[in-house]
């Protein structure tokens, strides 16, 4: 009888070990000024020993403290960026180092100046450079390092992955792979608490559709090698309803396959529709009224379903 | 009582084949329309079908198909050009990359005719999921020339537009210049789709730009367009007219920036913006330009 507790509780505890614990952000500090409600303007996160993450507004980055320095991500703003560096002195003496880029888009990627003046090395997609040279930003400091496939820059121990998997949201942006925590970031999607989250710009400007199932799955492997458990959301996002909103700074590794399921299964309702000969136009309309994923898109909005259905339409007939 | 029988299991007979073949036709000719050829000049010929256009240029050796459009439009084009010419097809220029004007082209393959389109196509059709699309053996930088003898066709790139590989094409001697998609032969106009799901707001303006330089440095006085609802041939100051669309569009988006008149989702309150001049383009619709507008306040905010 003995043994028979003995095995259940090594069992209980080999259960236990692979059901890890969500780390919880600890705020370290944050504005007085409110964005509306009481939600700050901005919140500095402490994630673990070396990672903390930042959101002003409704953007975030995240930064990694080593002892041979600083690695920031996306600057976000001017504004962004000079709070950012105030803040940051208080929590290290270390230089920063490097400022990596998560794809090429204005929104986030504008301010570094300030830290590029310390000196910082920024690092970018090698097609990221060629949008800010098509399209200059004089808030956009442009790459020293620019890489094809992939890139790792480290402060010691912890150190920050750049994968590339092809164009998806415009066509240079990388997903992050944050180490030794085993974290990853892919800006503007994957955000938490869930990736069946109603899109935000249901229009997919700038978005290379062919792409995008290939590309999570390339991140759905990455995640499953390295053993990553957590992703960080590049911006807040909303439970249960878009009026909702909650902060999103960390969540379950299953969001990015929640991601890629919700583009994957709105891809698919069309090609049905278009297989049964509905006419094109009216496809939208023909899937709205059969309420095809109303229960699994969280915050479904009719408005905008009308022009997500409406984009992968075209998307099908063209290929682009 | 037999005879009665019998013709009861006639008309059954007839009606069940009635049907068969009723299913038959359905299957096998669902929704295709029907491809008509116009003759615009001696060696230059307009192929529409469905709602798009594409051009036949027949030289002295040769004939190039500009978008072969779709495997229906190849085989009427294919067997068209062996009645009337002894020539085949040498060329097949894709204007862009959408698969809704470059499908089909398999047959032309069969004859050993070059497949070529702009370098920046590659992205969207090298490895393609659509079998329907013969991948190019020729991508081009930024102009390439095809001489078929008596004709002369130009392929010109200025950078993204509509899509990423948007060509402008000169045909000589006629000395039209052809450009599937942007324009519309009738006027400066709304687009169809609101949502500008190909459109390159970054670089929009100075395509146009340039392909205005084009018309008038090799004094083009006419276009002609992809759309085969319209007339074929647009007067050339169309471009200009159009370009001072997508600036108007700009700088409202910006003007609207500036005055914090765009909300959480990034839409412009239509209520505070001078509709006016908009008024004046073709199929002027307010919930399109909310629609069109909202794109720009995205690309103000990403620069793409």
């Amino acid at each position: 009888m003995k043994r028979v507790y003995y095995l259940a509780f090594i069992w209980i505890f080999i259960s236990a070990g692979s059901y890890a614990v969500q780390p919880t952000p600890e705020t370290i500090a944050e504005s007085e000024k409110t964005l509306f409600g009481n939600l700050k303007l901005w919140e500095i996160e402490k994630i673990s020993p070396y990672l903390y993450a930042y959101r002003y507004t409704f953007y975030r980055n995240f930064f990694l403290v080593g002892k041979d320095g600083i690695i920031l991500t996306d600057p976000l703003t001017v504004e962004a960026a000079k709070i950012l560096n105030t803040e940051l002195r208080k929590i290290s003496d270390k230089p920063v180092k490097y400022v990596a880029y998560s794809h090429s888009h204005w929104d986030h990627v504008s301010g570094g100046q300030i830290f590029k003046d310390q000196g910082a090395e920024f690092v970018a997609h090698k097609k990221c450079q060629e949008n800010w040279l098509d399209n200059p930003n004089s808030h956009v400091v442009k790459p020293d390092i620019v890489f094809e496939k992939s890139y790792t820059i480290s402060v010691g121990e912890p150190s920050l992955e750049m994968h590339y998997w092809g164009p998806s949201h415009d066509n240079c942006r990388v997903g992050f792979l944050i180490k030794p925590d085993r974290i990853m970031f892919i800006a503007d999607d994957a955000n938490p608490p869930s990736g069946w989250n109603m899109l935000y710009g249901a229009g997919l400007a700038d978005t290379y559709i062919f792409n995008l199932v290939p590309f999570f799955l390339q991140a759905e492997k990455l995640a499953e090698r390295e053993g990553v458990e957590w992703v960080i959301g590049s911006h807040m996002s909303f439970d249960t309803s878009p009026m909702n909103l909650v902060s999103g700074t960390i969540g379950s590794v299953e969001i990015i396959k929640e991601q890629r399921l919700l583009y994957q299964n709105v891809i698919e309702v069309v090609e049905k529709a278009i297989a049964k000969d509905i006419p094109t136009q009216n496809i939208p309309d023909y899937l709205i009224e059969q309420k095809v994923l109303a229960d699994k898109i969280i915050g479904y909005d009719e408005v905008k379903m009308k022009v997500l259905y409406r984009r992968i339409t075209n998307f099908l007939i063209t290929g682009e | 009582m037999a005879a009665t029988l019998a013709s009861t299991k006639k008309r059954i007979k007839d009606l069940f084949l009635a049907i068969m073949v009723s299913c038959l036709i359905s299957f096998y000719c669902p929704s295709w329309a029907e491809v008509t050829i116009e003759q615009l000049t001696e060696d230059l010929l307009v192929f529409d079908q469905g709602e798009n256009r594409g051009l036949l240029i027949v030289g002295a050796k040769g004939i190039a198909v500009i978008d072969p459009l779709n495997q229906e439009t190849a085989i009427v084009l294919k067997e068209f050009i062996a009645e009337n010419y002894t020539q085949t097809v040498t060329h097949v220029v894709y204007t862009h990359s959408h698969w809704d004007r470059i499908s089909g082209g398999e047959i032309f393959k069969e004859e050993g005719a070059s497949f070529i389109a702009n370098k920046e196509c590659k992205l969207f059709l090298s490895g393609n999921t659509n079998p329907n699309v013969v991948e190019p053996n020729v991508y081009f930088d930024q102009t390439y020339v095809i001489e078929l003898g008596s004709q002369t066709v130009e392929l010109s790139y200025f950078g993204p537009s509509h899509g990423e590989c948007l060509v402008a094409v000169k045909i000589q001697p006629a000395n039209f210049l052809f450009i599937a998609d942007l324009l519309d032969t009738t006027g400066p106009s709304f687009p169809n789709d609101p949502t500008l799901p190909y459109l390159r707001p970054a670089t929009l303006v100075s395509v146009l730009s340039a392909m205005e330089e084009l018309a008038m440095t090799s004094q083009i006085s006419s276009f002609i367009a992809g759309s085969s609802s319209t007339k074929i041939l647009g007067s050339i100051d169309t471009i200009s007219k159009q370009r001072e669309f997508w600036q108007l569009v700009q700088l409202t988006a910006e003007q609207a920036e500036k005055d914090g008149n765009i909300d959480l989702n990034n839409f412009i309150d239509m209520d505070k913006i001078d509709l006016e001049p908009f008024q004046h383009f073709q199929n002027y619709n307010q919930e399109d330009l909310s629609n069109i507008l909202r794109r720009y306040t995205s690309f103000l905010n990403m620069g793409r």
